[in-house]
């Protein structure tokens, strides 16, 4: 099981850490790297293009990656693909924060399952990253490798409801227990009607 | 299938709680700072990505080629960066919903007459602040309809 994060703790120190910010518009960059300039990262690499991220990444240790989903040609997820199966130690490992304008559940799966660390949706606010960057610090994830996936893990366990007092421990929290039916069950007719594409007319 | 499962402690995770760090709160405040400096610039760079998204949008009979309408999701993308710096109510979220129905386009062989106008006219007022929060909420709730009906022919929804 992955801890849920502790208590976001008064100080951090981010001042040896080495950042990669990749994002094809300019002043993107600027956004990205402001911010960590904000956080005490002195050392804070900039890469506009995905070519210049992976030369930056083969001559350097980087101990924390920004990237943007959408870079031109290339997609964000790819880069953070090729990274996470480049087998270059210790850089494969690095925290990638992916950050996106297009946070749709498959573009936010998309950016789980190419290995990313974490997804930030735009527009950034210091105080989220800064809480993404706390939680990624503090969480003590495994590193998966197979064949069809490589980053970190990406399971989180859900135990469901607390079972020592009755109702759970907050107040909108329901029982343990299963109740009663509340309607009939759906015929097979109407689960169908669910799943298959219905024709409309324009 | 062989599955490798490594603890792997990153330089974050070791450094980040160093003595010697600053306070989160000022580092948040810090930020905030630094990305107020560069709010003059994320305005000029959203009037001009507007102009850009209203050249795309213009005719509302034609619809956007595909590298156009990767162009209109890029757009979308690059404003939303600017929103970092730049707060304007309700644009944030209008962008979203462009974003969602420009998503919607390109998973959809059909056009319907004029689907990106609205959108487009939304974003440049909102911009200008000329609409009231609550009243961008229900344009949005439109928005996202269109968005839903384009979905509703999507490639993925006609060959299911």
């Amino acid at each position: 099981m992955i801890a849920a994060p502790s208590p976001m703790p008064p100080r951090i120190n981010l001042r040896t850490i080495k950042a990669l910010c990749v994002d094809t518009n300019a002043l993107g960059l600027d956004i990205l790297s402001q911010t960590l300039l904000g956080f005490g990262v002195d050392r804070i690499f900039r890469a506009p293009n995905v070519e210049e991220a992976k030369s930056i990444l083969k001559k350097d240790t980087i101990d924390l990656v920004l990237c943007d989903a959408q870079l031109g040609e290339e997609s964000g997820h790819d880069f953070v693909r090729w990274l996470r199966l480049s087998q270059m130690e210790p850089n494969c490992h690095v925290p990638v924060f992916v950050i996106t304008g297009h946070a749709l559940e498959p573009e936010v799966t998309k950016a789980r399952d190419c290995g990313s660390s974490f997804v930030v949706t735009k527009p950034i606010s210091p105080a989220v990253l800064m809480q993404r960057i706390m939680w990624v610090a503090g969480a003590d994830r495994s590193f998966i490798e197979s064949d069809n996936y490589t980053g970190p893990d990406r399971r989180f366990k859900f135990e469901g409801v607390p079972t020592e007092l009755p109702r759970g421990r907050r107040k909108g929290d329901g029982g343990s227990t299963l109740g009663e039916p509340t309607g009939a069950n759906m015929s097979q007719e109407d689960l169908d009607g669910l799943v298959k594409p219905q024709r409309l007319s324009l | 299938m062989t599955v490798i499962i490594r603890k792997v402690r990153t330089a974050l995770q070791r450094e980040y709680r160093k003595a010697g760090g600053i306070l989160t709160s000022e580092a948040i405040t810090d930020a905030n700072e630094n990305l107020g400096l560069l709010s003059a610039q994320c305005i000029e760079q959203i009037d001009f990505t507007l102009d850009h998204v209203s050249d795309l949008t213009a005719d509302p009979l034609k619809r956007p080629t595909a590298e156009e309408l990767r162009e209109l999701h890029a757009a979308v993308n690059e404003m939303l960066s600017c929103c970092a710096a730049v707060k304007i109510d309700g644009f944030a979220d209008t962008l979203h919903a462009v974003g969602r129905l420009v998503g919607a386009l390109m998973a959809a062989d059909v056009w319907l007459e004029g689907a990106l106008t609205p959108a487009a006219n939304l974003l440049r007022l909102v911009r200008r602040g000329a609409v009231a929060p609550d009243k961008v909420a229900v344009l949005i709730v439109g928005l996202d309809q269109c968005a839903a009906r384009m979905r509703s022919y999507s490639r993925a929804a006609t060959y299911q």
